[in-house]
């Protein structure tokens, strides 16, 4: 058997290329696709600015007339109160019922757990438009009619997939000694509740809230069809615009989503800060 | 010749300085530990001698062969890693067959090394099990194979031992200077425990804060240790505090707690570095001293204390003194009982003196 | 005692009762807690997929006669089957897409990022802004005389516009915009799960990065892979709003001949037929992805 050099040579020169620069490939692969991701959102914010009502690119002056022009469009304000409406019971209801299936899932074994399961997971998996025809189809036949509440309810079956997702996850991952500690210590089982389970998935629960009440914000497809003609939130009100012709009102529009999701993803990190500084004391 | 050569090596990152100026030479056929605290840069070498830490100064050579800039997948090294990254979705054999697949070693031969490995390391006959079915030992051993198949010039150990209740790890420790004397490859050893160190290793390198304190043998570094650290460190040791009175050349007398002894100037590291009227550290290791209520012999130093707690050992005792100067611990013959008044005597020729240490300052 | 306060004590103590009914009877509190939810999702979500596979046996608006035409119908004409085979032909374009640039993506934050929270949260942030604003934006961009064109022709490479909405590619670049945020999530999660000495061994060992990524990085992230790629798929092949707005009429997928059924023709019971079709797929597709070793439901496996 021949000694093998204490250097290997020879090795493929593209692996040697990937070991140098890998990290300069790397960044290079972060920042084009970052670029990707929010150039489309620079666009649109910048055009709310844009003087003139047909499209183009650059605009030839800058004015926030665009915005003062929604302020004074009723039927877009009207829209956005729906939206904030709706969201204001779907998310409670969603959320609710996601605390309830985790709950079940984590704390009990009974026929039906993993059925439970996956019945919760099943309206992130039936595509959107399938599920939304359905409830036109099933409320049309029941007479339930469309508007409003099937809009809120709609959402909520929405919702529940997610929420059950990350409240299950905080439970699961829950230490449950912590809890036998408590009672160790004197504490009964509603005291330990409100003391050490409450606050300790109680992040998970507010981060479900604010994931829900974007999902809701942002509905379109179950709006779309369950809606009644007079109930439009905002994405079935822009909908209707793109339908016609794109007035730069829609990219107003779009920096408010852009807002509120902004306002959210903050929300969520300035929790789960908070839980870490928690975790700390 | 010396199969690794580590010379003047330093290590940043960012402001931490983690190796400083190492410098120490592994000769082919060596069983070498590298042994310090935690954060005092052991792995940090291990790891620049494997390829995954480039040195921010120094020179490193495997064989000859200067290695910094040459990446791990180019080097002739191969490491036993301390969560011994088997690779999960591969069996055993397919574990010990990928440094050798890289090589483009066919596949016969692949199964016949395969084959020896396996009885090298006695797990004949695992060749398609999944490392999660193996017990502890079996994944330490399925490692070892993985890296020594390869004939690495040196293996490199990074406290792999470490998660083994002590019985496995005494046993594989006899297994790992079995496997090194049978394959005559170099082993480098990185670890925190001194016995690990003391047991398997031709020779230590103590590291501390980054830097070599002492290296050689266990026997050098158990009766000769260049600073307190060292001393505390391999093995027990007690540590006073004393005075130098007075130096006759090749003795001096130096006090401890108010009572005067001569010492040779063997004792010392550097008798030079002790100055008249100057504090020392003095540190005698417990089984040198013994327990007495009886006049002590001429020379010697006794310390005066009352048992505080003793320890059955077998064939021995333990007895810690609470003295003037602290706590002492002896392991000693005897028949003393909490509570009694004694003396611990100290054989001049068995203590060590070094100059005041600077205390350490620890990078983590 | 004032007769509100008698009634607040009334419930009160009755509220009581119950609780305490429900604490000494374990199985009574278990279905109260799996009920409410079981109901709920009975009612609103199982009722109208029960009620649209029935309407898809419909020959009308019911009542009506049970038949089997609007099945025949769909997998009988040349139109429909097309349109299915379109939109197969896109979804997989489309997951590919999301799914390579995803695991780059997040290989290389985890890899090479200090500021992995960060970023995270850049990628986050855009999908969950609105689906249609996003599309819209794309408008702008691609159309002709958009965005892009107007970048193009200012370098010398481009005299012509473009003009690429309404055509194929400018649905994959909607979709594959839409969905690399999903594509990136489950990636990331799988790699910051996996050991990095298990990379550190390949290579000690001898393998390039490239050989490392292949041999274990790959396989040991294939959980992750698949999750991506139900995450991508399911929802690319039932969308109608990316190929609407930027397909034009010549790029029809599946999602928007359902949703002319019951917006335009008012044919609910052919729509019906063709989101049982649909729904059949996607079950068929995730059930194979499940037989590939991938439990959607267990806790990404820690690493040793």
């Amino acid at each position: 058997m021949k000694l093998p050099a204490p250097v290997r040579h020879g090795i493929n020169l593209v692996e040697l290329f990937v070991h140098r620069h890998g990290s300069k490939l790397g960044f290079g692969v972060i920042g084009v696709l970052l670029l990707f991701l929010w150039a489309p959102i620079f666009v649109v914010s910048f055009m709310s600015f844009a003087d003139r009502e047909v499209l183009n690119f650059p605009p030839d002056e800058l004015t926030i007339q665009w915005y003062v022009s929604f302020l004074g469009n009723q039927q877009a304000l009207d829209a956005l109160y729906t939206t904030l409406h709706v969201a204001a019971f779907a998310t409670p209801i969603g959320i609710g019922i996601s605390i309830l299936i985790a709950y079940a899932i984590d704390r009990y074994d009974f026929p039906g757990r993993t059925a439970l399961q996956v019945l919760a997971t099943l309206p992130m998996i039936i595509p959107l438009i399938v599920v939304a025809v359905a409830m036109t189809m099933f409320f049309g036949q029941l007479g339930l009619g469309s508007g409003f509440w099937m809009v809120v309810f709609a959402h909520s079956i929405q919702i529940i997939p997610f929420g059950t997702l990350i409240i299950l996850s905080t439970l699961l991952s829950f230490d449950k000694t912590l809890e036998e500690a408590s009672k160790d210590l004197g504490a009964n089982e509603l005291e330990t509740f409100y003391q050490i389970t409450l606050p300790n998935i109680l992040p998970s629960i507010i981060a479900a809230t604010l994931l829900g009440f974007t999902i809701s914000f942002n509905e379109f497809v179950y709006t779309y069809f369950v809606k009644d003609t007079a109930t439009n939130t905002l994405p079935t009100y822009i909908w209707d615009r793109l339908q016609h012709s794109a007035s730069p009102e829609v990219n107003v529009i779009s920096v408010i989503f852009l807002g509120v999701a902004v306002l959210m993803v903050l929300l969520a990190v300035l929790i789960t800060n908070v839980e870490r500084i928690a975790i700390r004391d | 010749m010396s199969i690794v050569s580590i010379q003047d090596v330093r290590k940043e990152f960012g402001d931490i300085v983690a190796v400083s100026d190492a410098s120490f030479d592994i000769k082919d056929g060596e069983f070498v530990s590298i042994l310090g605290p935690s954060g005092s840069g052991k792995s940090t070498i291990l790891r620049m001698i494997a390829g995954f830490e480039t040195p921010t100064s120094g020179a490193i050579a495997i064989d000859g062969d200067d290695v910094v800039g040459v990446p791990p997948f180019n080097r002739n090294v191969n490491m036993v890693f301390q969560s011994l990254a088997l690779f999960p979705h591969l069996t055993v054999a397919e574990n010990i067959a990928y440094g050798l697949k890289q090589q483009g070693v066919g596949k016969e031969e692949r199964s016949e090394r395969i084959d020896e490995m396996l009885s090298v390391v006695h797990l004949e006959g695992y060749n398609d099990r999944m490392p999660d079915e193996l017990s502890g030992g079996e994944q330490q051993r399925v490692a070892l194979a993985r890296a020594i198949v390869n004939e690495p010039k040196i293996v490199l150990f990074d406290e792999p031992l470490a998660s083994l209740d002590r019985k496995l790890r005494q046993h594989m420790q006899r297994e790992l200077q079995r496997i090194q004397a049978e394959t005559g490859i170099t082993f480098l050893y990185v670890t925190h425990d001194q016995e690990v160190a003391l047991a398997v290793s031709d020779r230590m390198i103590l590291l501390r804060d980054g830097e070599i304190e002492q290296i050689g043998t266990a026997e050098q570094l158990y009766d000769s240790p260049v600073s307190k650290f060292v001393a505390d460190f391999i093995g027990d040791a007690n540590d006073v505090e004393a005075q130098v009175v007075d130096s006759q050349g090749d003795t001096f007398t130096i006090d401890v707690g108010g009572d005067h002894v001569t010492v040779p100037s063997s004792v010392a590291q550097r008798p030079d570095a002790l100055s008249i009227d100057g504090s020392v550290d003095v540190s005698f290791r417990p089984d040198l001293l013994s327990v007495t209520n009886e006049k002590p012999e001429n020379g010697q130093l006794t310390i005066g204390g009352t048992v505080i707690n003793r320890i059955y050992k077998g064939d021995e005792m333990t007895f810690v003194i609470e003295t003037e100067l602290g706590e002492i611990t002896v392991h000693d013959e005897g028949a003393f009982d909490i509570g009694d008044d004694v003396a611990v005597a100290v054989a001049p020729e068995s203590v060590n003196v070094f100059e005041k240490a600077t205390p350490a300052t620890h990078v983590e | 005692m004032s007769n509100n306060e008698r009634a607040v004590g009334r419930v009160s103590s009755s509220f009581r009762k119950a609780s305490d009914t429900l604490r000494d009877r374990p199985r009574l509190r278990l279905a109260a807690i799996v009920g409410i939810p079981v109901a709920f999702l009975a009612f609103f979500f199982i009722g109208p997929l029960l009620v649209m596979l029935w309407f898809s046996f419909q020959s009308g608006m019911p009542p009506a006669p049970t038949t089997l035409d609007n099945y025949i119908q769909i997998i009988s004409s040349d139109l429909y089957f097309g349109i299915i085979w379109r939109t197969t032909v896109i979804t997989v374009q489309t997951t590919l897409l999301a799914t390579v640039l995803g695991y780059t993506l997040a290989y290389s934050i985890v890899r090479f990022s200090r500021r992995a929270t960060l970023l995270l949260v850049l990628i986050i942030l855009p999908f969950w802004t609105n689906y249609i604003i996003r599309m819209y934006a794309w408008i702008n961009i691609l159309q002709s005389g958009g965005v892009l064109d107007t970048i193009m022709m200012a370098t010398p490479l481009y005299s012509e516009p473009l003009s690429l909405l309404y055509s194929q590619t400018a649905v994959l670049i909607g979709f594959t915009y839409i969905w690399l945020p999903l594509g990136t999530l489950p990636f990331y999660a799988s790699l910051t799960n996996m050991d990095t000495d298990l990379i550190d061994a390949a290579k000690d060992l001898g393998a390039g990065p490239l050989k490392a990524f292949a041999t274990v990085t790959l396989p040991m992230t294939m959980n992750g892979i698949v999750v991506g790629i139900i995450l991508v798929a399911i929802p690319t092949f039932g969308s109608f709003i990316t190929p609407a707005l930027l397909g034009g009429t010549d790029n029809v997928m599946i999602g928007m001949t359902i949703e002319s059924q019951f917006m335009e023709a008012f044919n609910w019971p052919f729509g019906a037929a063709l989101s049982v079709i649909v729904s059949f797929m996607v079950v068929v597709a995730l059930l194979v992805a499940l037989l590939s070793g991938t439990d959607l439901f267990d806790k990404p496996e820690e690493s040793q």
